[in-house]
This record gives structure tokens, sequence and C-alpha cells, in this order.
């Protein structure tokens, strides 16, 4: 216990980890003030929900799109009337059917894939439908809205995802292989705690790494609140629709206000970053080497995304071969009709997080008992 | 007891030591042989770093595989090439080590002052060592090794660095703290070991050589080290005919010491040293 203490204050204490969080906050930084010309339409937005207009609908298009539109700014590719004439039009057309064939024909799907994609696309049929009653579907966050509220649906989720991933790989190469890279190993590994000094390192780094994407994502968000002033804005109910814009789409099946929204994609944040500090651990294997360990990293992400494309899209191990840590980050490329990549399985997520991270926890145990054998 | 009985170390096809048999208790042990004959091999086999081939290593008759952390708990070990955490004052970095030893919290501030002030860095404790010359980091290599009061106490070229002055309180905390405890320096520096310890080590072609106190080893040798004054152009032909093991200039002569089976007149018998022994063993 003692020993993990140490090594958490030894990690909090370093220059790296600072350093790090330095850089990836002022990357978000940069990306809130970024998109500050974005303020008037978010006061406006605030003002129609004081008023009580919470959705889009037939009646209320036009007074939303007459407050919005004085208040756009000139480099929108799609403006806002364009697009809220759109919306209730997707509302209408998107169903599940669509939804599974887009995903069918961007991945070639046949056999038991497509059958699994459309009992997939069953289901979210039902939450649509559910959404379109309640009036939830589209909400104020529509889908596609270029450079409005984008910030917040995927693009702060994928620059912290992204951060914290990276972040996780070198926190965990600093804390578990400190001992080779500072000669201090002899040391280190011949006292009480000896090669078990291994482990506590490791979670250390884990914990650590959770701290530093917690971190992370509260400046962000905090320096974003002090830029747009959401205000009520965060009780907003993200609808269904927001499927097609999202970074993470599991969370849309829920229906969420667009702070819960916010606080699941951190969640899933801290977990993808676990899951790349411990691909890091893994990675160091017998050599000890940091820069190997990286290379060795890199190609197993290349190999991983390599295998995921030419395997056969026509079983149900597709599904599964899919959704590894590498594609949840590649799925910022991901998004509307165009990358029809929203279409998961269901709890995919979920999935997602037992399969691959039981996978690399086991990786991770049988590195650890090898390293307790070998000569150092 | 430590005892380390017919061990093997192969590094895949290579052989670094072969059958090695000995049997270490309290007092100074010092292993003597050349770069590269082994020595940091069997630390390292000792301070479980690396693991027999063939053979075990025993302590109060318990494999130490077996024994783990209640055996490296009992280890002190400072090895010839170590790092610290460059932005540690050696405060903190015993405190890290102590940490790693498994001491109690409490106790540590005062053990960390003592370690200090007996290394003569108690001015210098909240300094960053990356600030400290090779002689003071040494100091906070012996420190850390000492730390945690070992049974046992490994301690791999300990002087390197260390001026005079500081070999010679080096020796004194040793000779002191070896009445309870198993110390076992590895060097190649004769003079390090010859007067403190109890025993020697010689390690050659990967096999314990002799096992002795340094007196009964340089009996071997007994009656075969001679000192002649010879003139300085006559030196080479001298060298070639002998093993000189050593010279010094007296005026315009030079007197050697040197190694030969027979006497003959003018050469002065002297008692021979570990070093001659050293030097004849290894003079390939």
């Amino acid at each position: 216990m003692d020993c993990r203490k140490e090594e958490i204050k030894r990690l909090l204490t370093s220059r790296l980890f600072w350093l790090l969080l330095a850089g990836a906050v002022a990357a978000n930084l940069w990306i809130i003030v970024d998109y500050r010309a974005q303020t008037p339409m978010v006061e406006a937005t605030e003002g129609l929900i004081r008023n009580g207009i919470h959705f889009v609908t037939e009646e209320n298009r036009e007074e939303i799109i007459l407050t919005l539109e004085e208040k756009e700014t000139t480099d929108a590719i799609i403006g806002v009337r364009s697009l809220l004439e759109a919306v209730p039009m997707m509302e209408k057309q998107f169903n599940g059917e669509i939804f599974a064939y887009l995903f069918i024909e961007k991945f070639k799907l046949s056999e038991k894939a497509a059958q699994l994609a459309e009992r997939a696309g069953g289901t979210l049929e039902g939450l649509l439908a559910r959404d379109r009653e309640n009036g939830t579907a589209s909400a104020l966050f529509v889908p596609g809205t270029n450079r409005y509220f984008e910030l917040y649906s995927r693009l702060l989720s994928i620059v912290c995802a992204v951060e914290a991933s990276l972040a996780g790989i070198l926190l965990m190469f600093y804390c578990v292989n400190a001992p080779f890279d500072n000669r201090l190993k002899e040391i280190v590994y011949t006292t009480k705690a000896g090669r078990k000094s291994n482990r506590f390192q490791t979670e250390s780094a884990l914990i650590c790494i959770a701290l530093f994407t917690a971190l992370l994502w509260s400046i962000t968000l905090l320096s974003a609140e002090a830029v747009f002033h959401m205000g009520s804005l965060w009780q907003v109910k993200v609808g269904s629709m927001m499927m097609l814009d999202s970074f993470y789409p599991v969370i849309c099946r829920f229906s969420v206000s667009l702070l819960v929204y916010i606080l699941l994609q951190a969640v899933l944040s801290v977990v993808l970053s676990l899951f790349f500090g411990m691909a890091a651990a893994i990675s160091l294997g017998k050599t000890h080497k940091t820069v190997t360990a990286f290379f060795k990293l890199a190609f197993c992400c290349a190999s991983a995304e390599a295998v995921t494309k030419i395997f056969p899209g026509d079983s149900v191990l597709f599904f599964i071969l899919r959704f590894q840590p590498v594609n949840f980050i590649k799925k910022a490329g991901r998004w509307f009709a165009s990358g029809a990549g929203f279409l998961s399985v269901k709890y995919y997520e979920a999935a997602f997080i037992l399969c691959w991270g039981a996978l690399l926890f086991l990786l991770l145990v049988k590195q650890y008992h090898h390293f307790l054998m070998e000569d150092i | 007891m430590l005892q380390i009985q017919d061990v093997t170390k192969y590094y895949q096809k290579f052989v670094a030591l072969e059958h090695i048999n000995l049997d270490f208790e309290n007092g100074i042990y010092g292993l003597l042989a050349p770069n590269g004959a082994g020595k940091t091999t069997l630390l390292k086999l000792i301070t479980t770093l690396l693991f027999p081939t063939e053979g075990k290593i025993l302590y109060d008759g318990v494999d130490i595989r077996k024994l783990d952390a209640l055996y490296r708990e009992k280890l002190g070990f400072l090895p010839q090439d170590f790092g610290y955490y460059r932005d540690y004052t050696p405060e903190k970095y015993l405190y890290y080590i102590g940490v790693l030893k498994g001491m109690e919290r409490k106790q540590l501030p005062e053990k960390i002052e003592q370690m200090l002030e007996l290394v003569g860095l108690t001015e210098q404790k909240n300094k960053k060592m990356k600030k400290f010359s090779g002689g003071m980091i040494q100091r906070v290599g012996i420190a850390q090794a000492l730390l945690n009061d070992p049974q046992i106490l490994v301690l791999d070229e300990p002087t390197a660095g260390l001026d005079p002055k500081e070999r010679m309180r080096f020796r004194k905390i040793l000779t002191s703290l070896s009445k309870d405890k198993t110390v076992l320096i590895s060097t190649h520096i004769v003079s390090d070991v010859e007067f403190i310890a109890n025993h020697i080590v010689m390690i050659k072609e990967k096999k314990v050589y002799c096992n002795d106190t340094a007196e009964n080893i340089c009996k071997m040798l007994e009656g075969c080290i001679f000192e002649a004054t010879v003139e300085e152009k006559a030196l080479s032909e001298w060298e070639e005919r002998f093993q000189v093991v050593s010279r010094r200039r007296e005026g315009n002569d030079i007197i050697i010491r040197f190694i030969s089976r027979g006497a003959k007149d003018g050469w002065r018998p002297v008692s021979p040293g570990l070093e001659d022994v050293f030097l004849y063993l290894y003079k390939e």
C-alpha cells in the first residue's frame, strides 16, 4: 500500500504529468477559443429554451430559424435554415432500416453480419419511435450542425479521448519502466517489494491516468463554460438522432440531459485511456525499452486495424473485431450517414469494455507473472 | 548462513559461472576477480536479480526463491552501476527506497538522518542529486544499501569514485558492521579488501579458484616474491624474464617487485601480498 502511495506521489510530482496536462489543456483551450464565435448562438438558443421551446416542431421551426439565423456565423457550411428545415424530414424518414442499410453497404456485410446489423437497426427503430413520440428525437441538439453544437456533441470528446489515451501510454511508460530507464532496477528489484513493485507501479499509473483524464475533462468543461455560459442548455435532452453525430452512439440510446451525456463521454474516455495505458504496459514486454515498446504498440494498433479491415464481414466475429480500442479512437473520423459507422450491436460499448478489458487485463497479468520469473 | 550449492549460470549458451559452491557466515568476504570473470553474475544470483540455471542458493537452509520477500528483506545491495531519480534529494530518494524495503514510515526519517550522517551527506540532504559528484552519488548508494540494517550486505565495486579519505571511512564502516552481518564485497581493487576481509574468494575460469583467509592465500607465493634494484635500461629484460608485479623509482635506480620460483644473490625476499597473488593468478 505504501509503495503504491509513493509511486502515485512520484508520478503526480513529475514534470511529465503536468506538461502533458498543460499541453492537452492548451490544445483544448485553442479549440474552445476557436469556437467562441458561436457564443451568440448559444445565448439565443438558451433564450428559446427559457421561452419554453425545447424541441424543433413544424409549428415552431420558423421562429427558431429567425432567432438563430441572425446570430449565425458566416463560416457555417450547413446553415441553420437548411439544417432545421431538414430536421423534421430526417426525423420522419430515418429509421432503423435505413441505419442498417447504410451500415451494411459501408462495410460490405453479408450473411450473419448483415442479419446482426438488421437486428441492431431494429432496436434503434424502437428508440427513434419513443423519442419521436416524446419530441426529444432531435431536441435542440440536432445532428450535423456544422460548427454549432458539434463542440459538445463530439469534438471535445474526441480530443479528450485522443489526448488522454496518448497521455495514458506515456504515463504508463514513465511509471512502469522507471527502474529500467533510470538504471534503478538493481536497487528496486532487490528490495522487499522486489519485482512486485512492478504491480504497484502499474496500478499507480492506472490511477494517475484516470486522474489525468478526469482533470483534463474538468478543466476543459470549466473553460468551455466560462466561454459559452450554457446555463439551462445543460438540461436539454439529447435525442436519439444525436446518434448520427455522437462519438459514443451508445449514450444516445438513453434519454439523458446534455450534462449527463458529457459526463458519460468523460467516463468512456477514462476507460479508453486506461485501455491504452494497459496496452502500453503490455508492450514493454521483455525488452523494457520505452522506444521499442512505443513502436511495438503502434505496430499492434496498425495490425489490429488491418485485420479489422480485411476480415470478411459475414460473421458475428466481424463486430467483435471491429470494436477494438483503435477503432474507438478512429470513430472520430466517422460521423453522419457518410460514415455509417454509428450502428452497433446492442450495448456494444459495454461489450467492448468487458471483452477488451478482460483481454488486456489477462495479458497484463500474464506479463506480470512472467516478469516475476525472468532474469533482470 | 548463506549457501551457494553447485550453482551454474548460463546466458543462453554462454557459461557465466560453473559449479559454484560457497558458504557465507558473518564477516567480510572479498570477492576478487578481474573484470568479466563473473563477479557481478554471482552477486546478481545472490541478490535474486538472476536465477541459477542449475543449483540452489539457500539462506538458513531454505531456498531463497521460496523465501522471496522474506529473504530480500534481509538484503542490502549496492550495484556497480546504479541510477537515481535526478530530481530527487538524497533524503527523498532514501525515503522512496525505504518504503520499497518495507520499512515503517515512522522509523524512516530517523533512520535516514543516521544514514546521511554516516556517509557525510547531512548538509546536502535537501540538494537535488543531479548536482552531485560521482563520489557523493556513491555515498548515497552506500546509505541506501545500509538503510534497512541488512543481514546480508552485497557491495559491487563499492569504492568506485570515492576519494582516499572516503575509502578509509567506508572501510571503517564495514569493519564495524561485519560483526553480526555477512558482508560481501566484489572488487578488482585488492587494497579494498586485503586488510578488512575475513575471507577472500577468487574466481578464475568461471569457477571458485580459492576461498580462504588473505593470510593463507598469500602463503601460496611464500618465498617467491623478491625485490631487486635494476637500472632503467635493464628493466625490459627483467620484465621478459619475470612477472614484475610493481616498480618504484629511487634516485636513478628502479626497484622492482617480481615473482620467481628460485632466489639469487642480490634479490631481497619480501612477504607476499594479496595483490601479488592476484597478479600472479590473472597474469593472462
